[in-house]
């Protein structure tokens, strides 16, 4: 990543720990100033920690959070007028309507746009004069969002936004979302890897409280390829280089996805391997395949690990 | 943008139910309470189908009107509730401290100025008036909030729900209970005006329910503020235990010329006599000789502590213990000084001459005022004292006084006055009146007690109200009359101090024979 580049978010060791549980374990993040910036992993994996963490909704047993410049566990009420929150599981306050919710946030933030609000109120279809409490959850997650986006946020932390929505509120929140001021970081965390792969520009994978990689989502997509060799010659002996992810072998094909692919050069490298192949083929894959091959090589390298553990006498 | 503001206004709106019934209940207390401590005149005037139920009404709205409050306060709270990491508004630019200040804004509007306003009502229907009573309101109040609001706020910013809040209170309610019980067998028979360790009790609590809040608010650490209420528990139980009678009677008692001298009259015709006080002790009474009393002072035995020597050199030593009543001034002579001891000491050697060490608590006082009138049948305002209602019997006698003060117990008044065997209107000339007397009110009040009505009853005894035969036999009662001279005369405190004497030879008297079956 360029150096010169602004971080909105920047973590350093960041570890959290309940009990005697890691919930995470020296996490290093950089979030780039005018990214959409999504954090995704299995459920338990820690993205809402790590949020909470951000947002100075949790302190961190270790480490640090930068947002906007500053340590998140110094980050006062001041500090909040640059950042929009909305989380799946917030409490809310139900007694208020929309109109007023809104009329009530108005005044914390002295660079409310009264007319992006109404914009979004009429984008979202809102009905002001309705309690919280009696909308649905994905009009609540629009209103919470209209709060959240109607004072242009240096930077927007949304906590799984679309977990449960119809596809409709889905893209109504999307387009929402892009259509924030450039200048808004949006850093999300999100199960739903189809619609991510639509909008984010980086992304971030956590699995058990370790991040396993960070990176802009055009070099993500070009990294990782779906390789099927067609084999005319002897099977495959010897150790696999550790790029290759998920290798299954029968006695004519070998498929495997390939995690550092660069071109001809992860071509040369393959045919070097298969010398006799009679075809090979390299496949871009879709971020959902990815992930899911990612997660199964890293269950995969767990698992050899504590079974090597187990064996070694003590 | 004004925080505060815009958070009370957002709050006043919100809870606009919450406050409408607390200022109801705050109303109707201080509309329907004066019912329990006005006389009769006043309720008559009032033509109210069923006054006495009224008063009870008033006394319900007492214990109902602080409900309200706790429901009010909690809500208030808990719209920004302090505890968990889901709330939404913790996502807003909240200031802490604008917050807080809200929240304190709120409780002053809503529950503090009400308080006061009912005060100020109750205390004007009671006949004074509330414009010079400011600084005893003032500290009343500041008493309401330390004990009641205080605690209700700091427990509401550690709690998470109104239900967890209502636990929390109960085990606090039974933490309480039980330092009262260690506390009353730590301090076993101590007792005396204002003792100093309830103001440093007082100290602690504040202290550390101030502390719990403003951090809870600055930092959302529930669980470092949980921790600063138990510690704030746990020194309060410690300063308990701690409180040493013989510290604090050194502090507030401090060695210096006794103001009275008291000796041991062993020829005394008076009769002494023994009973069992339960305990294990038994009471003893001891005739002295009062002197050295200075005119227009007044000389109070606050506590005692006894020790009691036999001839072979074994000993008791009682706790300090009160006595009531032991007052003396330049005309007391000879006494009876009540004093305890152990049953199995007395048992022991009661035959034996003992010798008595006695140390006493002593308080000082001085005549600042004394207010003669003529007793009128209607109400009678003492300045100093309070206001006090002739309780008017049928044919226009008066049977009593019923007095009344603002905020507190007044200052120690002794209230003379003459009665008449025969009914007013029966009198002659020559019936010669009959004097009475009662003490009332505290040597040292506070500026105010704590309480929720600002208007206190005077518990006044006169002697000599009821007439008796040679045997003690009851004649009939007495009346007062209108016209006759009632007077108030006011002391106040000119200081404390310790006084030590030894009373040598004294001769247990014998207790009777069914109490010493009792006793064994």
């Amino acid at each position: 990543m360029n150096a010169t580049i602004q971080t909105t978010i920047r973590t350093e060791g960041l570890t959290k720990r309940f009990g005697k549980n890691d919930a995470l374990s020296g996490v290093q993040l950089s979030v780039p100033e005018g990214s959409i910036f999504a954090l995704v992993g299995p459920n338990g994996a820690g993205k809402t920690t790590l949020i909470k963490l951000a947002m100075n909704l949790l302190r961190p047993t270790a480490g640090t959070a930068w947002v906007l410049g500053k340590a998140s566990e110094t980050m006062t009420g001041r500090d909040l007028n640059r950042i929009g929150y909305v989380s799946e599981n917030q409490e809310y306050p139900e007694w208020m309507t929309v109109g007023a919710m809104l009329e009530y946030l108005r005044p914390f933030y002295p660079q409310w746009d009264v007319a992006l609000e109404r914009q979004l109120v009429a984008g979202f279809d809102l009905p002001l004069d309705r309690k919280l409490k009696q909308l649905s959850r994905g009009m609540k997650m629009k209103a919470a969002m209209a709060g959240a986006l109607a004072f242009r946020p240096a930077l927007l932390v949304l906590d799984e936004p679309f977990s449960g929505l119809d596809p409709l509120v889905r893209d109504e929140l999307i387009e929402g979302l892009l259509d924030c001021s450039p200048e808004t970081t949006v850093f999300l965390s999100s199960h739903d890897l189809s619609e991510i792969e639509s909008f984010s520009s980086h992304i971030a994978y956590l699995e058990q409280g370790r991040l396993l990689f960070s990176e802009e989502m055009a070099v993500l997509s070009e990294r990782f390829r779906e390789v099927t060799v067609t084999l005319g010659g002897p099977r495959l002996e010897g150790k696999l280089p550790g790029t290759w992810l998920g290798v299954e072998a029968t006695d004519a094909v070998v498929k495997f996805v390939h995690s550092d692919c660069h071109g001809e050069a992860t071509v040369a490298e393959i045919r070097q391997w298969f010398p006799d192949a009679k075809a090979l083929s390299l496949q871009p894959m879709p971020l959902r395949s990815i992930f899911l091959a990612v997660a199964r090589s890293e269950r995969a390298g767990r698992a050899q690990r504590g079974a090597a553990q187990e064996r070694r006498p003590a | 943008m004004n925080q505060v503001g815009h958070i009370f206004a957002k709050d006043a709106r919100h809870l606009r139910w919450e406050i409408a019934i607390s200022l109801a209940l705050t109303a109707g207390f201080a509309w329907f309470y004066p019912y329990n401590f006005m006389p009769h005149t006043w309720i008559d005037q009032r033509h109210a189908a069923y006054p006495e139920m009224l008063g009870i009404f008033g006394g319900m709205l007492i214990a109902l009107a602080p409900v309200a409050w706790w429901v009010l306060m909690t809500r208030l709270i808990h719209t920004e509730n302090l505890v968990g990491d889901r709330q939404w508004w913790v996502t807003k630019p909240y200031e802490w401290g604008d917050l807080l200040v809200a929240k304190l804004l709120s409780v002053a509007t809503f529950v503090v100025a009400p308080l006061f306003l009912a005060e100020s009502v109750m205390l004007a229907i009671g006949g004074f008036k509330p414009f010079e009573y400011l600084p005893s309101l003032g500290f009343n109040l500041l008493l309401t909030v330390c004990l009641v609001l205080l605690p209700l706020m700091a427990i509401a910013v550690v709690s998470s729900s109104f239900a967890r809040m209502t636990l929390t209170i109960l085990g606090i309610a039974v933490a309480v209970v039980v330092l009262v019980m260690v506390a009353v067998q730590v301090a076993h028979g101590y007792a005396f005006a204002a003792p100093m360790g309830l103001w440093i009790d007082l100290v602690i609590v504040v202290s550390g329910l101030v502390a719990a809040i403003v951090w809870q608010y600055a930092q959302r650490r529930v669980w470092i503020a949980r921790g600063l209420l138990g510690f704030t528990v746990v020194l309060l139980g410690v300063a308990v235990c701690l409180a040493s009678t013989s510290v604090e009677i050194g502090m507030q008692y401090p060695r210096r010329d006794a103001p009275l001298h008291l000796t041991y009259d062993a020829g005394s015709p008076e009769k002494t006599f023994t009973q069992d006080t339960g305990a294990h002790r038994v009471g003893l009474t001891v005739p002295v000789v009062v002197s050295g009393i200075a005119q227009d002072a007044l000389v109070n035995l606050d506590s005692v502590q006894v020790t009691a020597v036999a001839p072979d050199g074994s000993h008791w030593t009682s706790e300090w213990e009160s006595l009531w009543g032991a007052r003396y001034d330049a005309s007391s002579k000879s006494e009876l000084l009540p004093i305890q001891v152990s049953d199995e000491f007395y048992s022991k050697e009661k035959s034996e001459p003992l010798t008595l060490q006695l140390r006493f608590a002593v308080s000082r006082m001085h005549r600042v005022g004394r207010t003669s009138i003529s007793l009128p049948t209607g109400e009678i305002v003492v300045p100093g004292f309070g206001i006090c209602t002739p309780d008017v019997l049928l044919h226009g006698d008066i049977g009593n006084l019923n007095c009344r003060a603002a905020l507190r117990q007044p200052d120690l008044t002794l209230i003379g006055v003459q009665w008449s065997d025969q009914e007013c209107m029966y009198r002659t000339p020559d019936s010669a009146p009959v004097s009475g007397d009662g003490w009332a009110g505290e040597a040292s009040p506070a500026l105010a007690e704590f309480g929720l009505s600002p208007v206190f009853g005077i518990n006044l005894s006169l002697s000599n109200g009821t007439r008796l035969d040679s045997h003690g036999g009851n004649q009939g009662t007495r009346y007062l009359c209108p016209g006759t001279p009632v007077t108030f005369t006011r002391y106040a405190l000119v200081g404390r101090s310790e006084y030590d004497v030894t009373f040598a030879d004294y001769h247990a008297p014998t207790m009777p024979f069914a109490m010493t079956l009792q006793l064994h």
